[in-house]
């Protein structure tokens, strides 16, 4: 009777805990979400209207918007280039890391770590006058290699944590077939590991699609990307924070929804393949 | 015969040439050059020249400038002043010292937060009960808001106008200061969004260490007689320890290197009450636009963050060092 009333009390604790977590680590989501569908009396309402009636006029204005069409694409073109470029030549080094063991190898897979850790602040300054000095300021093409610089160091220690659980022997059964390095990579080990290419693949684009220091300082007018669009509402007089909400929305849903596809490989890509998840 | 016949045979010697003469030599040498070249040189050597033109040179240009006192816009004429920079910026009434305050109380208040709420959290989904894949699914999500939405997020949040979080105090009968306004809690307002952010991670990668425990080494020492907390602090905790270290390098290094939440949130105001030193730097060389000086800033910050570095990784070596000993 005494243990089945403790576990009632037990049960009804954890529950209190759990809805506490919830309310902590959702509530600011869901006021994100909802702000997006307020008009502006209701935002602006004291006390905060928990029920009201939700309009799309912040979405509608938005994608009718062609200044936040043409972020929208930048932000996708660079998202897109980078992914790319990252993986392409993250394989490759992850490859040559994860296969050949050479002088030097050590210090230069560590260094990438080191790259990693440093604020990305430290290179703003020198960065700024180079890419002035080689017209690359407002390019897509300037934003697009230097996140690609910073996708690096994180693609490299992924790819290759997933290139070392592939056996060995795998491959050599394809060079015996006749197959050289590099289609035995392309046609075997790739095709292998590619939830993991798929996980890579996501986590930079996220990273890609949510850094603003280097594209509000080296990107300009034509590349204006989500975070520095949305940096830029606070700046005007009038602030229409249903407008900054439907754009924040769009900036953290659609690439939420796509880590969730790939979270079986998350921990893994958080630390750079030091904790496997 | 199937590729793995093949195989076999091939390493018992038995197909000294392979089919149609493809296999040159059994030890691969031809197979790991291409063009003449060795193949593993070839393939990180993109990597490498990226990393080193826009990384290392820059680097190396930062030091370059630091020496001198170049200004973006130059008024003043071009002149190096050798370490005067840094003589500045390490004087004790520099400016950079509030910062240096600013950001270490930033970073061990909040990770420490980070860390405490992470290992609760991680301890209390390691247990069954309803409801718990979702919850962990669901943590994801704070995650993934970019810093700079977040801070969006959180602005609203604690708006004093229209704000929910005063609100709520107000309802319950205290008065609420002004969080991002306020010189005494804009920072502390800070660090509790970076919480709300980032603890998910230290949820899961230490749930992930927690699961990858052997269960038969638990369920001994209750066999024999461990109670629950003696479990956790002598077989748990030792088990964990090296992720543990892993995760708050990890999280000490990006709190270091905050910008977006702190630009938003508060533009490091009141005053430089909020301003760490990423806030700082942009200060100095995209409002004041010296940028000699910001380089100077620039690499002093870099040598904290090594230090750092090497700080947890002796940790984790020594760590490592223990166990071997332990074990033998």
């Amino acid at each position: 009777m005494r243990t089945a009333n403790l576990k009632r009390v037990r049960n009804i604790a954890m529950f209190f805990v759990v809805a506490a977590v919830w309310i902590f680590y959702f509530f600011p989501i869901y006021w994100m979400v909802s702000s997006s569908f307020k008009t502006r009396v209701d935002t602006f309402a004291i006390p905060p209207r928990w029920i009201f009636w939700p309009t799309i006029q912040f979405y509608l204005t938005s994608f009718t918007n062609p200044k936040f069409l043409k972020v929208i694409q930048n932000s996708l073109i660079i998202t897109g280039t980078t992914v790319v470029f990252s993986l392409v030549l993250g394989a490759w080094a992850a490859y040559a890391f994860a296969r050949f063991r050479f002088k030097g190898s050590l210090t230069l897979s560590f260094s990438l770590i080191v790259a990693r850790m440093m604020p990305p602040i430290v290179f703003i300054v020198p960065l700024y006058l180079l890419f002035n000095s080689l017209k690359l300021r407002n390019t897509h093409i300037g934003l697009i290699l230097i996140f690609t610089v910073f996708n690096l160091p994180f693609t490299v220690w992924m790819l290759k944590s997933f290139f070392e659980e592939v056996p060995i022997e795998l491959e050599e059964a394809a060079w015996i077939d006749g197959a050289s390095r590099l289609q035995a990579l392309g046609r075997v080990i790739l095709p292998l590991i590619a939830p993991g290419l798929a996980a890579t693949a996501v986590f930079a684009a996220l990273l890609a699609w949510n850094e603003f220091l280097f594209a509000l300082l080296l990107g300009g007018p034509d590349t204006t990307t989500l975070p520095v669009f949305l940096s830029g509402f606070l700046g005007e007089r009038d602030v229409e924070w249903g407008d900054i909400m439907a754009t924040a929305t769009v900036a953290v849903l659609p690439p939420t929804l796509l880590v969730m596809l790939v979270q079986q490989n998350l921990i893994k890509g958080l630390t750079l393949g030091a904790v496997k998840g | 015969m199937t590729s793995g016949e093949r195989h076999a045979a091939f390493e018992q010697g038995r197909i000294a040439e392979g089919t149609q003469g493809q296999i040159r030599t059994a030890g691969g040498e031809q197979r790991n050059r291409v063009l003449g070249l060795p193949l593993h040189i070839l393939l990180i050597a993109p990597t490498f020249l990226i990393v080193f033109g826009l990384l290392v040179y820059p680097l190396g240009y930062a030091i370059v400038l630091s020496a001198s006192n170049k200004i973006l816009t130059g008024s003043v004429p071009f002149k190096w002043v050798g370490l005067e920079n840094y003589l500045d910026l390490l004087a004790l009434e520099s400016e950079m010292w509030t910062s240096v305050g600013v950001t270490l109380r930033f970073a061990l208040v909040g990770v420490f937060l980070e860390f405490i709420i992470g290992l609760s959290l991680a301890l209390l989904l390691n247990r069954e009960f309803r409801g718990r894949t979702w919850l962990r699914v669901g943590l994801l999500v704070p995650l993934m808001v970019p810093p700079l939405a977040s801070g969006l997020i959180w602005r609203i949040i604690y708006d004093d106008e229209f704000g929910v979080f005063p609100h709520l105090i107000r309802t319950v009968g205290a008065n609420p200061p002004i969080f991002l306004g306020d010189p005494d809690w804009a920072l502390y307002a800070v660090v509790a969004t970076e919480v709300w952010r980032s603890s998910p991670f230290m949820v899961l990668v230490l749930l992930a260490a927690l699961q990858a425990q052997p269960v038969e080494t638990i369920e001994a020492a209750e066999v024999d007689g461990a109670s629950g907390w003696q479990v956790f602090r002598l077989i748990t905790l030792p088990f964990i320890t090296p992720v543990i270290i892993v995760a708050l390098l990890f999280r000490t290094v990006d709190a270091l290197r905050t910008f977006d939440l702190i630009f938003l949130l508060t533009a490091g105001g009141p005053g430089t009450t909020t301003e760490v030193i990423s806030m700082f730097i942009y200060r100095w060389g995209f409002r004041h636009f010296k940028l000699g000086f910001t380089s100077a800033a620039s690499i002093l910050l870099m040598i904290a963050t090594l230090i750092i570095c090497i700080f947890y990784l002796r940790m984790l070596v020594v760590r490592q060092a223990e166990v071997q000993l332990t074990q033998e």
